[in-house]
């Protein structure tokens, strides 16, 4: 009984926060009409959010082991290196 | 065979399947990270040839298009939870569902392909052409695995039921499309609104 309820909470939250991402896309969607200097930090910054929600909810890493989210962090950190270090060498110029 | 009762659980306390599959799941972070970097160092390379500013000015589709993946996210989730529950119909109706939400996806992908060819896109045309499509279709070839993995979890719990691993595998298929899902969200963002 008590899995049970647990259960329909959960499918309650997962309900929430489909709503919330929808949400969400849709400013970001209005937010693509905003002058350059804001646009930028607005549009990551609800990205981030929409990506910590589905990593953590969905994906069930804010209730699962701390070694599942240390994997995917490592991931990105090896990515972001790889990247940077071509940037480097290749000597990139990201403005254009 | 002294282990065999704890034979999933491996040194550290979790599931050695699951483990697996967040490693796998960390080496697609790495190469999502390395094909976005690239876009984002291409897409204003191009000396001729349509530009993202041109062909996205209004990503409606696109935009409609997330809705159906964040959709079929929903629809996965309640699946697992579903298949947790031993609640068949409940299973079926949303594993189904969450594989002709990823076909809607790829079907508007392949519209969204075909009017940015006619309007002059493509592979070999431009730098911006050619890192966009490599990592749109990326995503697209993992979203078709997706599905395909989808009906193919689907047919077996059809023909064997429920076994004491099914939910497990159920899980791994369910993490498998979030991740899609989340590097969709970042793909709309960093390539269709921020051109």
């Amino acid at each position: 009984m008590e899995n049970q309820s647990l259960s329909h909470s959960r499918a309650r939250l997962y309900v929430v926060i489909f709503f919330v991402l929808g949400v969400l896309t849709m400013i970001e969607f209005g937010a693509s009409t905003l002058p350059s200097p804001v646009k930028l930090p607005v549009l990551l910054g609800l990205a981030s959010i929409k990506a910590l929600l589905v990593a953590g909810i969905y994906m069930h890493l804010r209730f699962d082991k701390r070694v599942f989210s240390t994997l995917v962090l490592l991931g990105l950190g090896i990515g972001i290196l790889m990247v940077l270090a071509f940037t480097i060498v290749l000597n990139i110029n990201w403005s254009t | 065979m002294e282990h065999s009762a704890h034979s999933e659980l491996g040194s550290m306390g979790v599931d050695s399947k699951k483990l697996g599959m967040w490693t796998f799941l960390g080496s697609e972070v790495m190469l999502f990270t390395g094909l976005i970097a690239t876009y984002l160092v291409f897409r204003g390379k191009s000396l001729d040839g349509p530009t993202p500013a041109e062909l996205f000015a209004n990503p409606t589709i696109v935009a409609f298009n997330t809705l159906v993946l964040l959709c079929s996210s929903l629809t996965m989730v309640l699946a697992h939870e579903a298949v947790e529950r031993g609640n068949k119909r409940r299973f079926f109706s949303f594993i189904l569902a969450t594989a002709a939400l990823g076909t809607l996806f790829l079907s508007v992908q392949v519209f969204e392909y075909s009017k940015l060819i006619d309007e002059g896109l493509g592979l070999g045309v431009n730098m911006f052409g050619a890192s966009f499509f490599t990592l749109t279709g990326f995503h697209g070839a993992h979203v078709s695995v997706g599905v395909l993995l989808l009906l193919l979890t689907a047919i077996r719990g059809w023909r064997k039921g429920f076994t004491k691993e099914y939910p497990l595998g159920v899980e791994m298929i369910g993490l498998y499309w979030h991740f899609v899902d989340l590097v969709w969200v970042v793909i709309f963002t960093l390539v269709y609104l921020l051109k």
